[in-house]
């Protein structure tokens, strides 16, 4: 009898004990996940401040959590664990859930890079995501990382954070944890994390130096956006989500809510009302995967977006022109217009967009066959993240890009000064390709005659810009989320009358981003 | 802090292992859990100690104060103030917000909320602090002389937060004259594991399905969508507590202190009244010894009692609306049942009394789960196909077969069908192969088993809420 208590002494004991020396001696912390797509927190710096009020031990369990023994075979035995709960029948069919309900914030509105210059201000970085320095590594070390996966997050300098209130906010409101999925699912479905540094060609050196630059002179414009993102209620934070994975294909299942899309349509109407007549305002809203997906049985599943988009566009303003995009994209969804691993749509995808806004004002494409057809390897997005579905896994997706054949620069902002970059970043991976991710401004200057057009957009505009290079002078790009100037001036500035808002259906959906684009715009 | 995050099991639970197990003297012990213990309940919310120490106090103070007036007209005074300064720290921090919001409507002014948040486990603390001094004043127990027992009592980790509602005569003797014996240690760690796995592995898998189908627009979801759906939480709010209830008692046990029993398999009941005598017993208990005795039980004023008791269980799990109704719900059935269902119940086959019991507790998790009673109304439409809801859809039916094996597997485990079926193998298998002598491999092992699937899926998810904090 007694040898039967010493064993299971010794087993729990000796497993507690294991696994608490083992995550005391192994320091080596990782600054990034490739399986989830983001950066891993950091043991979080002691203040007593952030002991008392709570903030220290959140971080802490973030940290204990992200950088715990094995966490990586740990979640894919997870994974497998959960496999055994049912069955996937003959289509081969899951759903799963996204865990952190709070996954509708960070969709849209949410995460907002931070360029901070002091060393103190990390104590507000909250939720998961937290700075993650490199430090001086080289570049090449960089790299290395860069070209692991899907990466993202890579902090050069000292002191750059991403600022998650969302999650801390969530956390605060709901009696949910938001912990990794969430943070995963923000990672995911927002087209990637934020702080995305640009390493690789070699301007890039110089492009470290100056976001660090950048990082210093930072914007009393970003501390604003951060207090407006913790206004958000519970109640929107409470939606949930679920992806819909049918063999090789993951796809999110998209649910409509008219007054979000009401909403949408009246910022629109209202931003309208005060640029005025002169200028020409275009609506797109991209509709996301489920919508073509290859199998009407489970098409079915989610409602239609074509109607969603139709009701924003009745609701618009007769000055508000309304891209049917959805119809172009309808005659081609047999084509590969989404990617099967990623939430995004691909270049062809967005091509055929371009073709019907094109169109739309008077102009003519530039036919397909004119481009180089370049690919830049497979790769396994967003979608794979969330699910981390073994067919997928075994079919990544490929990465297909069309080469503009004019000379142009394009030049991004995080935060600080413009930063010229390649449109196509090599070094990204996934859909951060196209554009480098999602600054909060960019432009490209052409060497055309013409006009100038100001995009307002959330990642799903990135693989479609490209194929406006050829019919403007000047594109400027504003990333609804993370933009922090002021939008009339740098229309007046740069004397912009086209503005194209090109968003993806979630506006239809959850009314986050077009709120986010209320208080950017100055629309209320 | 949380019995099943991370930190608990792999930093917490270790360094307090080493550090209690290293000194022999039982007061040293008692010191290290009650600092272990302000330790594990400022995690997250340092401030609130403060108000923890306070109710001890109180506690200790008054407690001495009846002791010593024991038997005089005017100790009765004594312990109403006792007893209203606990109420009012739990009415204020708790329901001041809820008072006030309705007090607007009342009267449509716009009193200010005080926005303070809900100290985790108040409801458990302070009913503890009422409970000791009840006790004290009709002299079951004696106040006792040192401070650290009642710190101990009010504060001991295992218990602190989510309950079961220890009394004070529970753990009186094992405060000063426990010993260590593995034999305990280790029907401790059975026991702890066993609610690590029902809240890890059972309820937070149930928490993470549900919602989908109980958070849908009402119209949206299937007939089926929504009693899944309502089916899982069921599923997930019993594996959710009582796994805690394990926890606690095994964690108590580790440490030598025996806690009540608080569930009892209540899913396998044949009645409300059954019900409530097998979920949440230590809460049960308290109402019954605490109020409906005190106030006549079923001798005097039988209605009126037992409507005060249920709408104060009600209340009891939260500050809103819903809770009361719910309470109330619980209060309604069980007089009915006493009136005429039991009779009833006699003319009719056994099977039928399940599955009355099986539909108004699943009626009951919806009043209980939506805190917006309209929300909650509507999704009972959706229950019974009234808003032009499908029977069926893909949606419900890729969940269900994507998680039919989960699904049967934590209904089996509500009800004592896998102890029953454990001990029907010990008599059918052959003497040489039974689990009885081999059982210092299989139970180890098991308990290992489980640990490092808790593991994984923590560390494959921090999606970790507990649900009874909010009470």
């Amino acid at each position: 009898m007694k040898g039967k208590m010493n064993l299971n002494v010794i087993l729990f004991m000796g497993t507690l004990l294991v696994f608490f020396l083992l995550n005391i001696f192994h320091s080596d912390d990782e600054v990034v996940t490739n399986l989830e797509n983001r950066s891993l927190a950091q043991k979080p710096p002691f203040t007593w401040k952030s002991l008392f009020s709570g903030q220290y031990v959140q971080d802490y369990e973030h940290y204990f959590s992200d950088q715990f023994i094995f966490r990586h075979s740990f979640i894919s035995y997870g994974k497998t664990l959960n496999g055994l709960r049912g069955f996937s029948g003959e289509d081969e069919v899951t759903l799963v859930v996204t865990n952190g309900n709070n996954m509708h914030e960070s969709l849209d509105s949410e995460v907002i890079p931070v360029f901070s210059s002091t060393g103190s201000e990390t104590t507000e970085v909250r939720g998961h995501i937290v700075s993650t320095d490199v430090g001086v590594q080289t570049i090449e070390e960089i790299n290395d990382i860069n070209m692991g996966g899907n990466l993202v997050g890579i902090n050069s300098g000292n002191n750059l954070q991403v600022n998650s209130e969302s999650i801390a906010d969530a956390d605060e409101n709901s009696q949910v944890n938001f912990g990794t999925n969430a943070d995963q699912i923000q990672g995911e479905l927002d087209g990637e994390l934020e702080n995305e540094i640009e390493t690789g060609e070699e301007l890039d050196k110089n492009a470290i130096h100056e976001v660090e630059e950048a990082g210093e002179e930072k914007e009393a414009g970003n501390e604003v956006s951060n207090n407006d993102n913790e206004q958000h209620t519970e109640e929107e934070s409470q939606l949930q989500g679920s992806y819909l994975v049918v063999g090789n294909q993951a796809v999110f299942v998209y649910y409509y809510n008219p007054s979000a899309a009401e909403q949408y349509a009246n910022a629109l109407n209202a931003f309208s009302a005060r640029v005025g007549n002169d200028v020409n305002i275009y609506n797109l809203v991209v509709p996301t995967a489920i919508q073509y997906l290859n199998n009407e049985k489970y098409r079915k599943m989610a409602p239609s977006q074509a109607k969603a988009i139709e009701y924003v566009n009745q609701n618009l303003n007769e000055h508000i022109q309304s891209i049917y995009a959805y119809e172009r994209l309808e005659q081609h969804k047999n084509e590969y217009i989404y990617f099967r691993t990623d939430h995004h749509w691909t270049a062809l995808g967005a091509y055929y967009a371009y073709t019907a806004f094109i169109e739309q004002i008077g102009k003519s494409p530039v036919p397909l066959e004119q481009y180089e057809e370049s690919d830049n390897g497979t790769f396994l997005g967003s979608t794979y993240n969330a699910t981390l579905n073994g067919n997928l896994e075994n079919d990544p997706d490929k990465l297909i890009y069309y080469k503009p054949n004019l000379e142009y620069t394009y030049r991004l902002s995080y935060g600080g000064d413009l930063i010229t970059m390649a449109l196509y970043h090599p070094n990204q991976w996934g859909y951060r390709f196209f554009l480098a991710g999602d600054p909060s401004w960019a432009t490209i200057q052409t060497e055309q005659e013409g006009e100038s057009i100001l995009i307002i957009k959330d990642s799903y505009a990135n693989a479609m810009v490209p194929f406006l290079i050829p019919h403007y002078k000047a594109i400027y790009i504003v990333d609804g989320r993370h933009y922090t100037g002021n939008v009339y001036e740098l229309m007046k500035e740069n004397d912009i009358n086209n503005v194209l808002f090109l968003n993806s259906s979630t506006v239809t959906s959850h009314p986050g981003y077009t709120r986010v684009l209320e208080e950017k715009l100055e629309l209320q | 802090m949380v019995f099943s995050s991370l930190v608990f099991l792999y930093g917490f639970l270790p360094v307090l292992f080493l550090l209690y197990f290293i000194f022999n003297s039982t007061l040293y012990r008692n010191w290290i859990l009650i600092i272990a213990s302000f330790t594990f309940y400022a995690w997250g919310e340092p401030i609130w100690v403060l108000l923890l120490i306070f109710c001890a106090f109180i506690g200790y103070y008054f407690g001495k104060l009846l002791n010593k007036h024991r038997g005089k007209h005017y100790n009765k005074y004594i312990l109403t103030v006792a007893v209203t300064i606990n109420l009012s720290v739990l009415i204020f921090f708790k329901y001041i917000d809820f008072l006030l919001q309705n007090l607007n409507l009342l009267l449509n002014s716009n009193l200010p909320y005080s926005g303070i948040g809900l100290p985790i486990g108040i409801s458990f603390f302070t009913f503890q602090v009422i409970s000791y001094l009840v006790d004290i004043y009709r002299g079951s127990i004696s106040a006792p002389t040192s401070k650290v027992h009642v710190l101990l009592y009010i504060s001991l980790f295992p218990q602190l937060i989510a309950g079961p509602i220890v009394r004070y005569s529970d753990i009186q003797h094992e405060m000063d004259h426990r010993t260590f014996s593995l034999s305990n240690f280790s029907q401790g760690i059975n026991r702890f594991v066993i609610g690590l796995g029902k809240k890890v592995i059972l309820a937070n898998t149930a928490g993470e399905i549900a919602p989908l189908f109980l958070d849908a627009p009402s119209n949206e979801i299937s007939v089926l969508g929504a009693w899944f759906g309502i089916s899982l939480f069921a599923l997930q709010i019993y594996f959710d507590f009582s796994g805690y209830s394990d926890m606690a008692i095994g964690l108590g046990k580790m440490f030598g202190f025996t806690y009540p029993e608080n569930f009892n398999y209540p899913y396998i009941s044949k009645s409300a009244t059954e019900f409530w005598r097998r979920w949440n017993m230590s809460l049960g208990r308290f109402f019954r010894d605490y109020v409906y005795i005190p106030l006549g039980g079923s001798r005097k004023y039988y209605v009126r009692n037992l409507f005060i008791v249920w709408f104060l269980t009600g209340f009891w799990h939260g500050a809103s609306w819903n809770f009361m109704f719910w309470g109330l719900y619980f209060g309604t059935l069980i007089w009915m049942e006493k009136k005429f269902l039991f009779a009833l119940f006699n003319k009719l086959p056994k099977w039928f009394a399940h599955v009355y019991l099986t539909f108004i507790m699943l009626i009951g998790w919806v009043f209980f789960y939506f805190t917006d009673m309209k929300k909650g109304f509507e999704f009972m439409s959706s229950l019974f196909g009234l808003n032009n809801n499908p029977f069926v859809d893909l949606t419900v039916e890729i969940y269900f077969y994507n998680n039919v094996l989960f699904f049967i597997a934590a209904i089996l485990i509500s009800t004592p069908l896998p102890k029953w079926g454990y001990q029907k193998l010990l008599i059918l298998l052959p003497k040489t192969l039974h689990p009885g002598t081999s059982d210092n491999i299989t139970v180890p092992v098991f308990n290992f088993v489980i640990l490092i699937m808790v593991t994984t899926l923590l560390v494959g998810s921090t999606y970790n809420p507990f649900l009874y904090f909010r009470f």
